[in-house]
């Protein structure tokens, strides 16, 4: 598995290409936008798209799926999503990826964080040494009670991919994240 | 990308290296000079790594693992590091001048008397590290995170630090003469 990032220029957001070494089969989360540079990298390693999973509907993070919609055949889903909904706490199979999905609120009420591998993606829900926006406290502390919840049941090195800014680390989180005490 | 397979001495916390089943101290006779005479490291795992005067200096790392490892001496001039994870490593009179860092993990490090000016250091995570005595000026580092970092005797001048973070630093002597500072997150 090899993950890449996409830097969209577009709402600051990453978007993330999982690729399958061995199937050339490739998830993409959080398409914040399409640009020449995502279809550049998605083509010169000739994967196929299997499926974009969204970690939330905030138009900074969906807005890529038109174009990439008329580009190539695959399937969103998202949670409450009507014809493709993720199911929490769940093991997704698509292709050769198995995603198991767990459903944080906080930021929005359908943000979900997608754990592939060795790999978290948290969308909105985290930013390295930062909880990620919440409108009331009530929701931030129901953030951070979620997130310390994912973070004590998984391995310390987990990686940890955002949708705005640097990766991280559980580690790395539990030790400079002021905000999940 | 790399993985984290654990080390197959029962006990050991370590990973094992992508050359082997075990890690650097169980198995310390492992030849790791063809992976350093290829100009692309990729996927490379060498966490607790003893690494003195290598040169990297034009070489391209693509995601590899070299956490709690120690680098004395070690040049990265040129280099292009790329999805890397060296959290938790001891960096001494290392270059990194005209490098190209991106989506990198150096949270935890210690950074000692350590070059990186005119590089490209964006999306990279510095956070809870301790710099002593470097010079990153002339550097972009947009989107790069420095929370919770303590920056002693050190020059960030001439710096684009758009949407850089520096909360909660403990910064000492530290100059952004030239630098945006008012964009910083």
């Amino acid at each position: 598995m090899r993950i890449h990032q996409h830097f969209s220029v577009v709402g600051f957001c990453n978007t993330y290409v999982i690729g399958d070494n061995a199937t050339k089969d490739a998830l993409l989360i959080d398409p914040g936008h399409a640009d020449i540079e995502l279809i550049r990298l998605l083509e010169q390693h000739g994967y196929t798209i299997k499926a974009v999973l969204l970690t939330h509907r905030h138009s900074g993070h969906t807005e890529g799926l038109g174009l990439l919609k008329k580009l190539y055949d695959f399937t969103t889903y998202a949670y409450e999503d009507p014809r493709h909904p993720i199911i929490p706490d769940e093991i997704l199979t698509i292709g050769p990826f198995e995603i198991f999905s767990y459903l944080v609120g906080g930021h929005s009420r359908d943000s979900v964080v997608y754990k592939i591998k060795d790999a978290l993606f948290v969308g909105d829900a985290l930013r390295a040494a930062a909880l990620g926006k919440t409108h009331t406290h009530r929701l931030a502390e129901h953030l951070k009670d979620e997130l310390n919840r994912i973070f004590s049941s998984l391995d310390p090195q987990t990686l940890i991919f955002p949708g705005h800014g640097p990766p991280s680390t559980i580690q790395s989180e539990l030790l400079f994240n002021q905000s999940l005490r | 990308m790399y993985s984290f397979t654990r080390c197959k001495v029962s006990s050991c916390p370590r990973y094992a290296t992508h050359i082997s089943e075990y890690c650097l101290a169980h198995d310390p006779r492992q030849d790791l000079a063809p992976t350093l005479s290829f100009p692309v490291l990729d996927s490379a795992s060498l966490s607790n790594w003893n690494c003195t005067e290598e040169d990297f200096s034009g070489k391209r790392i693509l995601g590899s693992l070299f956490s709690y490892s120690t680098f004395h001496g070690v040049s990265f001039v040129k280099t292009t590091i790329l999805n890397s994870n060296f959290s938790f490593c001891l960096f001494e009179e290392c270059v990194f001048d005209e490098s190209t860092i991106r989506y990198v993990i150096f949270s935890g490090s210690t950074f000692t008397q350590c070059m990186f000016m005119n590089s490209s250091i964006t999306h990279t995570n510095f956070n809870g590290s301790v710099m002593r005595d470097c010079d990153a000026s002339g550097s972009d580092l947009y989107y790069s995170s420095f929370a919770h970092a303590h920056i002693h005797n050190t020059k960030m001048e001439d710096c684009n630090v758009r949407k850089a973070d520096f909360r909660h630093t403990l910064q000492d002597n530290l100059s952004f003469r030239w630098s945006n500072y008012r964009e910083v997150l």
